[in-house]
């Protein structure tokens, strides 16, 4: 099997693409570079330019950022996610966290120009309503967040106090806030 | 309405949304598979908590936005100046109306139904690429501007525990930008000097509160 045969035959055991001909699935990875990385190799660097995205199609990759206070880790990107998806759409913008192989990982370098070429392949429309998808649940989630942390600021916290009580409660805002971020 | 002639809204909405990865002609094509409807001053488009059932593209006119705040009362979140996309947030994932949209001056725009969006979201073709990409830039702006006004808003914080600034003036202002910040996760385009212009009156409740406090602490 090669190189191309592998990751067309990976891409189809996806959730993403079940449903996508493997015609199609081909075609997409023919139109995109095939890339593999080693264990530790970094694949988009923070604060880089984005122009561009990845869809990985096996092994397992580390999403990490630099902070004042060193490297902290954020999670893990596994197989049939894409990621880096804002240098697709937006222009000028950077990487906000570094992103590394964790284990040995096959990745599809997908282009702007690939989305604005491609409208006639399934896998690109699977690809388009995923993204739409995951903005739709981030957004959701970040603002239910916001909205819990705001309604519990509501009207019964003006009252009168204890000053211990207001720090603590001015510390849980806070703490709350930056919970968001993946911060204590 | 003819695609040729929404083609000067379409470029303008992809510029307003930063989309880099479409052509106006094919957006356009999207555009025109909505009904032109025209809306008077004071006319609602859409009201909070009611259920979505389709969504607005505004070509000319102002959009006022209100939202009921913790307390109930509805406060002004934002003038959307066209072209702009509105209540698009409760077609993709089923959602009511986070928010009333009342027109602020006479506008025109194009309504697109739940069944024309869905149609759209699946289609595999020009339009149906542009309008899912104008879509994806839509969220991907509006959460990475609602990330931005968040760490402003914990900076803020951090910097008010350290000063001298009386609790109960902070906590009121932060409720005002935890509002916002909402509004700007809904997709209403609030700019960021006004969340930071939000600034605290203080009422009679609050001034006795204040002082009430300041005699305990005196005690």
């Amino acid at each position: 099997m090669n190189n191309e045969q592998f990751v067309v035959q990976q891409l189809q055991d996806l959730h993403l693409f079940r449903n996508i001909p493997r015609t199609d699935l081909a075609r997409l990875t023919r139109m995109c570079s095939i890339m593999t990385f080693l264990p530790r190799q970094v694949i988009f660097a923070q604060n880089a330019p984005a122009d561009n995205a990845m869809i990985l199609v096996s092994g397992k990759l580390e999403v990490c950022i630099h902070t004042g206070s060193g490297e902290r880790h954020l999670g893990y990107i596994l197989p049939g996610e894409i990621f880096g998806e804002q240098g697709l759409f937006h222009s000028g913008g950077t990487r906000s966290a570094m992103v590394r192989a964790h284990q040995e990982s096959t990745c599809l370098l997908v282009t702007p120009e690939l989305m604005r070429e491609t409208w006639n392949n399934q896998a690109i429309v699977a690809l388009e309503q995923f993204l739409i998808a995951t903005m739709a649940r981030r957004i959701r989630s970040t603002n239910l967040e916001i909205q819990k942390i705001w309604k519990s600021e509501g009207p019964d916290s003006n009252d009168i106090e204890s000053d211990d009580t207001a720090e603590e409660s001015s510390g849980g805002l806070l703490g709350r806030l930056k919970s968001l971020f993946g911060g204590k | 309405m003819k695609p040729e002639d929404l083609r000067p809204v379409a470029r303008q909405l992809l510029r307003t949304y930063q989309v880099r990865s479409t052509r106006s002609r094919n957006l356009a094509l999207a555009l025109a598979k909505g009904d032109i409807t025209t809306w008077n001053q004071g006319d609602v488009l859409c009201n909070e908590g009611e259920p979505s059932n389709s969504m607005f593209v505004t070509i000319e006119g102002e959009v006022q936005v209100l939202k009921r705040d913790a307390f109930g009362v509805p406060k002004e979140l934002a003038i959307i100046p066209a072209p702009s996309m509105i209540g698009q947030m409760g077609l993709v994932d089923g959602s009511s109306r986070s928010a009333t949209c009342v027109a602020h001056s006479t506008i025109k725009g194009i309504t697109i139904s739940k069944i024309v969006f869905n149609a759209l979201l699946q289609e595999q073709s020009p339009e149906g690429s542009a309008f899912r990409h104008l879509l994806i830039s839509t969220m991907m702006g509006q959460l990475s501007s609602a990330n931005v006004k968040i760490s402003g808003l914990v900076d803020d914080m951090v910097e008010e525990q350290t000063a001298d600034i009386p609790r109960e003036n902070t906590a009121e202002a932060n409720k005002e930008k935890l509002m916002k910040i909402a509004g700007v996760l809904d997709g209403w385009d609030v700019k960021a000097e006004e969340i930071d212009n939000v600034k605290f009156v203080e009422d009679e409740d609050m001034r006795r509160t204040r002082e009430a406090r300041q005699k305990t602490r005196r005690w």
